[in-house]
């Protein structure tokens, strides 16, 4: 009881003078002094004080997350939480809208996406706040994402705590166990044998078409070619000049001519699942939470399962942030904190197939009547690679220029 | 004072600014801007890249083509189905009021429904491909196919009312002193629907083909959700474009869509001089 009077009076009164490591404007909590240990001391009293929290989520297909979270939030916090859902390009815009005008954000805690990190932080909007070393709830995170995500350093400020993997997926009904392709090699021979029957989304319309370009590069480059490929020091503009340009990716164009002959290109991620459930189409390239989505709402068959490719397919994963210029910084932190916590997301993979960054989480420990419609524990994680979502773009700028354009 | 306002050049225009004005604030001025944010690089120096860049990639030249195709198809598709409607409804049958009624449903459906439509029943294995199995038939590839034939019959469905009203409005108008002359002459009905009332009405039909091109030439929607993925018109381009941030890139594109859409215009003024009520009154020049 005496500890957490101390806390509050310490955030009450000598706290804003001694957020100066931080660049979250509004904080009353010297964060230097935060540890794991004393996090609930310190930032509880400075968040029921707060007494709201305003989020941002990017992703429509969240929203019955969030509202779980929500709920389990202001019960245990008593804190109201005002939700909104955002179009991701332009809520970036609008936070660095306002703080070039030295304005408070319209948002504390933001979903964001997981390429947004680039933009966020050389804008200056991102808090500069290490969560994952303070947050109770990091203390099982996934050291490899707990100081960069795609190759970039972000100290912790920018913690995916929704991760998605993309993946080979097909109608266990139509296509034999002994049928499925462990390989890159093994797909294109069994698109050929049996044609039109395999999808392969556009990477312009969706991501598991750019996953799947780019995790083809990843297996087929070596050397110096997939140096480049994997250097995330470069701009979206250098990648594009790259991959427009370069020899490298030969094998990769060759690869698409000799599939497009027998697959078929299809207009976005849902649009190859719908030709699934059609039984137009018996395997495609897919997103493993949007097959979960799917197949509760009764768009795909019970019979769909999941393979990631021998030498690795791409995951990816979206952040929880806390905005620089946000009104109510220690609420939107104790948020974050409840979003990594072990029931959360337990409750966010068996619902959603929203994979976890914590260590001590995997489908294992999920119901099995779930578990069989995620990627096998045989494929994942060990064939989950990390991705450059900006080279993979570029590819697939580059594949409409040098192959579906000609 | 007064001799200010009683000078014609400054009375012209001030009789001009409201309607002059109007369009060179609203239109002048934006297409104005595109037009600078076309010609410049990121840095704010001139360039002309964006326009090379335009004309030389493969997927932009044939985002072009694509566009001119998708403009010009379903205007083709709408009007032979416009014209006999027009004429149709002119005549008198029971339901015609209900006819009448129903046939402007698409105009009040939005472009993306229709595209969502047409996706859930005419897709592969969708609504009318399983009624079909039935029967032992299969639908066509009409959604995603090469030919973008979905694309063209969804904006054909689209447009035919907007066309039909334009061009029965234009059939209306003819005085019908001038049907029953030409039948009084000799000609037949046919004569008289293709020598008197076609030509007569031809200003409202061209107008309504240049209205109906220049709005499924940059259309998004329709041609977004149920074209072919590797042949995307300018359209989707610019909107992919904006989405990665390329807006000189994007500023081009709609340059040269708004180019092609001028010409199509001069191309009516052209085509509505020279075939027009002149050519049956016998003004023409």
């Amino acid at each position: 009881m005496s500890r957490t009077l101390i806390a509050l009076l310490f955030t009450s009164v000598a706290a804003p003078a001694l957020a100066a490591d931080s660049n979250l404007k509004n904080l009353d909590v010297d964060l230097s002094k935060v540890t794991r240990e004393n996090f609930y001391e310190v930032v509880v009293p400075a968040a029921k004080k707060e007494g709201t929290v305003t989020m941002y989520n990017f992703a429509g297909s969240f929203g019955d997350v969030w509202k779980e979270l929500i709920g389990r939030f202001e019960t245990k916090y008593g804190i109201k939480v005002a939700y909104n859902d955002v179009n991701l390009d332009q809520a970036n815009q609008q936070l660095i809208a306002v703080h070039q005008a030295g304005q408070d954000a319209p948002v504390d805690a933001f979903f964001a996406g997981g390429g947004s990190f680039p933009l966020l932080s050389s804008t200056g909007v991102l808090g500069n706040v290490p969560l994952t070393k303070i947050l109770p709830n990091f203390d099982h995170y996934d050291p490899a994402l707990a100081e960069n995500v795609f190759g970039r350093a972000h100290g912790g400020a920018f913690p995916l705590v929704h991760l998605n993997q993309t993946a080979i997926g097909y109608d266990s009904a139509f296509v034999k166990a002994d049928e499925v392709p462990k390989s890159f090699d093994d797909l294109i021979v069994w698109a050929e044998k049996h044609p039109k029957q395999l999808g392969i989304t556009l990477p312009a319309k969706g991501g598991s078409g750019s996953g799947f370009i780019y995790s083809l590069a990843l297996n087929t480059l070596t050397g110096e070619c997939r140096a480049k490929l994997t250097d995330t020091s470069q701009t979206l503009e250098q990648a594009e000049e790259w991959a427009m340009s370069t020899d490298c990716l030969t094998p990769v164009w060759d690869y698409y001519r000799r599939l497009m002959k027998s697959a078929e290109l299809t207009n976005g991620n849902a649009d190859t699942l719908n030709l699934i459930n059609n039984q137009k189409l018996h395997m495609g390239t897919v997103w493993e939470d949007q097959v979960m989505t799917f197949i509760r709402g009764k768009q795909l068959p019970d019979s769909f399962r999941l393979t990631l490719l021998e030498k690795g397919q791409v995951g990816s994963g979206d952040a929880f942030i806390v905005a620089a210029d946000a009104k109510h910084p220690a609420a939107a932190m104790l948020l974050i904190d409840l979003a990594m916590s072990k029931e959360f997301q337990a409750w966010k993979l068996e619902n959603k197939a929203s994979r976890s960054p914590r260590t001590d989480l995997n489908s294992s420990q999920i119901n099995p009547e779930t578990a069989q419609y995620l990627l096998p524990d045989a494929v994942y994680p060990r064939l989950s690679t990390s991705v450059f979502w900006d080279m993979a773009k570029a590819l697939g700028e580059a594949l409409d220029e040098k192959v579906l354009s000609n | 004072m007064t001799a200010l306002f009683n000078d014609r050049r400054l009375q012209l225009l001030l009789l001009l600014a409201p309607g002059v004005g109007y369009l060179l604030f609203f239109f002048g001025t934006p297409l104005f801007q595109a037009l600078r944010e076309s010609l410049v690089t990121d840095q704010g120096d001139f360039t002309l890249m964006w326009y090379q860049r335009a004309f030389s990639r493969p997927s932009m030249v044939r985002g072009l083509t694509t566009s001119l195709y998708y403009g010009l198809a379903p205007v083709f598709v709408s009007l032979a189905l416009s014209v006999p409607l027009s004429v149709l409804i002119r005549q008198s049958f029971i339901g015609r009021k209900l006819f009448n009624g129903l046939y402007k449903l698409p105009l009040a459906v939005p472009s993306l429904i229709a595209a969502l439509a047409v996706i859930i029943l005419a897709e592969q294995g969708g609504f009318l491909d399983r009624v079909l199995a039935h029967v032992g038939l299969s639908l066509p590839k009409i959604v995603r196919d090469d030919a973008g034939l979905g694309v063209i019959f969804t904006s054909a469905w689209k447009q035919v009312p907007f066309m039909t009203l334009i061009i029965t409005s234009a059939f209306a108008a003819i005085p019908e002193d001038l049907r029953l002359a030409a039948r009084a002459f000799g000609a037949s009905r046919l004569q008289t629907f293709l020598r008197v009332e076609v030509p007569l009405a031809m200003p409202g039909i061209s107008a309504a083909v240049l209205l109906t091109f220049i709005g499924s030439m940059g259309s998004y929607a329709i041609p977004d959700l149920v074209g072919p993925p590797s042949a995307r018109p300018l359209s989707v381009l610019m909107v992919e474009g904006f989405k990665n941030g390329k807006f000189h890139e994007v500023y081009a594109m709609g340059m040269i869509l708004s180019a092609f859409a001028i010409a199509v215009l001069i191309a009516y003024y052209t085509l509505t001089h020279r075939i027009g009520p002149q050519a049956v009154t016998g003004d023409e020049r």
